[in-house]
Order: C-alpha cells, then sequence, then structure tokens
C-alpha cells in the first residue's frame, strides 16, 4: 500500500507540474492529494482526450505532466495517442485506475477490465502495474529517453 | 472571405511573440503556404484536440497570447474544452474559429454551426471577448484589440467554403513541428 502523501511527494519529486484528469472513485484520495499540493497545478477536464490535450500542451511548453483517468476513458484517448502523443513524441505520464480487475465489477467495466493492458501493449505504451513509487521514477525516466506516454495502472486500495 | 486569406490577416496580426495553433486538414495546410515560421504549430491529426492543447500551453507560458485557429467541426467536436478555458479563466487565449458551416476537408459535409450559434455556447463558458467577423478588416481589428486586452477572447470567423484541393500538405514531419516549436516557446523569437 502506498499512502496518499507518499504518492504526491513522488509526483513532486519527479517534476510533474501539470496535471489533469476525470474523477474514479479509486483515484478520489490521490485527486484531493494532488489538487492540494501547490507544486502542482491540477486541472479539471471534461473528457479523458482534453485532459491528455492539456497535459500534452504543457510538455510542449516545457513542463512534465500527467493524466489521471478511469480505465473505461481510456477509448477517449485512443485518437489522441495515436495521431498526436505518439507521432509526434509527446511523453505524458498516465495514471489509469483498473476497474474490471479480475472480472469482478459493475457490467460496464467487466470489458474493459479484461482489455486494458493489451490495448496498451497494441500501441507500444510501456506500462507499470502500481506497487510502489519508485515505479514513477522510472517510468519518469522512460517516458523521457523513449519521449512517449507511459501507462501506470492503479488497482483499488493500492494508494491510501 | 476566403478561408486562406482569414489565415494570412491572423498570421500578419498577431505579434512575434504570439503562438499560433492550427487545426488538422486544410486549416493547417493553408497556414504553412501562407506564412509558415516557428511559432506555428500544425496539428495533423486528433481532430478537436487543439483546444486543449492550447489550453495547456496558455497555463504554462502565461507570458505568452495563444491563439487558437481551428474550424467549426472541429470546435464543435470537444466543446467541452471551452468549458475549461473560460472555467480556469486563460486569459491568454484567443480562440477563432473559421466557420464554414462544413467540414471542408473531407469534401464539405454540412456540420452543426450553420444554425448553432457557438458565440452563445463560447459566452456561457465564460469567454470575455467574443465577435463574429466576415472580412478581413475587422478581422484584424477585432484580433488587435483581443491581443491587447485580457481574454480568453473568441472571434468567430465567417468564411466560405472555397479552398484549393491541391494545397500541399504540411512537409514538416510531425518531430521537426514539434522541436522548433519548442524551441521557439523556450527561447521566443529568432
Amino acid at each position: 500500500m502506498i499512502k496518499t502523501n507518499e504518492f504526491c511527494a513522488s509526483l513532486i519529486r519527479n517534476k510533474i507540474f501539470i496535471a489533469s484528469g476525470v474523477p474514479c472513485t479509486i483515484l478520489d484520495d490521490i485527486l484531493k492529494g494532488v489538487d492540494s499540493k501547490k507544486e502542482i497545478t491540477y486541472i479539471n477536464a471534461v473528457r479523458e482526450d482534453c485532459a491528455i490535450g492539456i497535459a500534452s500542451g504543457a510538455y510542449l511548453a516545457g513542463k512534465r505532466s500527467a493524466i489521471f483517468i478511469q480505465n473505461s476513458g481510456m477509448g477517449n484517448i485512443i485518437n489522441g495517442l495515436t495521431s498526436f502523443n505518439l507521432i509526434y513524441k509527446i511523453p505524458v505520464l498516465m495514471f489509469i485506475t483498473w476497474r474490471g480487475y479480475n472480472g469482478k465489477d459493475a457490467p460496464e467495466h467487466i470489458i474493459m477490465g479484461r482489455k486494458t493492458l493489451n490495448l496498451l501493449k497494441e500501441l507500444n505504451i510501456p506500462v507499470k502495474i502500481l506497487k510502489n513509487v519508485k515505479q514513477i521514477d522510472g517510468a519518469v525516466k522512460i517516458m523521457e529517453k523513449k519521449k512517449i506516454p507511459v501507462a501506470i495502472i492503479i488497482k483499488q486500495g493500492v494508494v491510501v | 472571405m476566403i478561408r486562406k486569406d482569414a489565415i494570412k490577416t491572423i498570421l500578419n496580426t498577431i505579434d512575434k511573440d504570439d503562438i499560433a495553433l492550427f487545426t488538422t486538414g486544410f486549416i493547417s495546410r493553408e497556414a504553412f503556404s501562407v506564412f509558415d515560421r516557428s511559432s506555428n504549430f500544425y496539428m495533423l491529426g486528433s481532430m478537436g484536440l487543439l483546444s486543449a492543447v492550447g489550453a495547456g500551453i496558455a497555463l504554462c507560458a502565461k507570458d505568452r497570447k495563444v491563439v487558437i485557429v481551428e474550424g467549426d467541426g472541429s470546435a464543435f467536436m470537444c466543446l467541452g474544452n471551452l468549458a475549461v478555458i473560460g472555467k480556469e479563466k486563460l486569459n491568454n487565449i484567443i480562440h477563432i474559429v473559421l466557420d464554414n458551416g462544413a467540414y471542408g476537408s473531407t469534401g464539405g459535409q454540412v456540420c452543426v454551426s450553420e444554425e448553432i450559434d457557438i458565440n452563445k455556447i463560447a459566452k456561457s463558458c465564460g469567454y470575455k471577448k467574443i465577435e463574429t467577423v466576415k472580412d478581413a478588416d475587422n478581422l484584424k481589428k477585432g484580433l488587435q484589440k483581443t491581443l491587447c486586452g485580457k481574454g480568453p477572447a473568441f472571434i468567430r470567423v465567417l468564411v466560405s467554403k472555397d479552398f484549393n484541393e491541391n494545397m500541399p500538405r504540411v512537409s514538416l514531419t510531425c518531430e521537426q513541428n514539434k522541436k522548433r516549436f519548442m524551441k521557439f516557446l523556450k527561447e521566443g523569437p529568432a
């Protein structure tokens, strides 16, 4: 388990300047934590593609950025990823929650719960399943080296 | 007004420190052919995403005017982005919609903008200065006013459906465009 404060400290240490996202219940404490930090500007996005657009714009302006979305919203960022981030080489740290993990959840999450990792793999986007904050450091290094988005998957109960 | 002329007017009116973002399709091609420079960013895909990208830039480069240039089809695709721009009071954004009432780049199919007043949407979303212009003179005047003032500003430019189908594509690669643009944002005009 990772404490929310430890998670936020890791973002600050990794110089995440702008974060944008659409809420998920799994992100509740995290987003409150991120929003409370003066080092990070959190922008409520109206949809997941808006979040990745904002984060990408921040990168173009020389700042490191992250998005926070539920895996159900991944469908809304595919076009942005394939026709913008991956071809212009625009890195964004993508925190994606894993609803429907192990086939256990409300019906609307079951299919995406099964497909989340494969979809990211299909796009050759590096994926880490969050267990400790050092993975965030590692993800940032990959993202900066390859200049592409990197996904960090957050399961229920991992960040408290 | 011919759309290409509207783009020419925009690029000749904005300051050398200002940045201009162009949406996918013929708007980027026309901007590239009319007045290419390192403060231009051409978004070749992701229709509808441009205004969110503009918002991200505006948040981080508060000393720059960020001119977003998209068509009505692109603007209507992600109307929610207008709400974010307004709510975050991104005063350095000038949002220009070149409205020909159609999806020009794909054959001129009709867009909802023919019947829906996007200016009212911009006002509801919190944009401060909003106007519609139909000719180069008024576009220039409107732009000069918004460049001096605090936005976010919204200019709807009524343009015809005419365009040159043989307009060549942007010849910069995506990475070239990105690197050149990021260098400009970091270092200022040459």
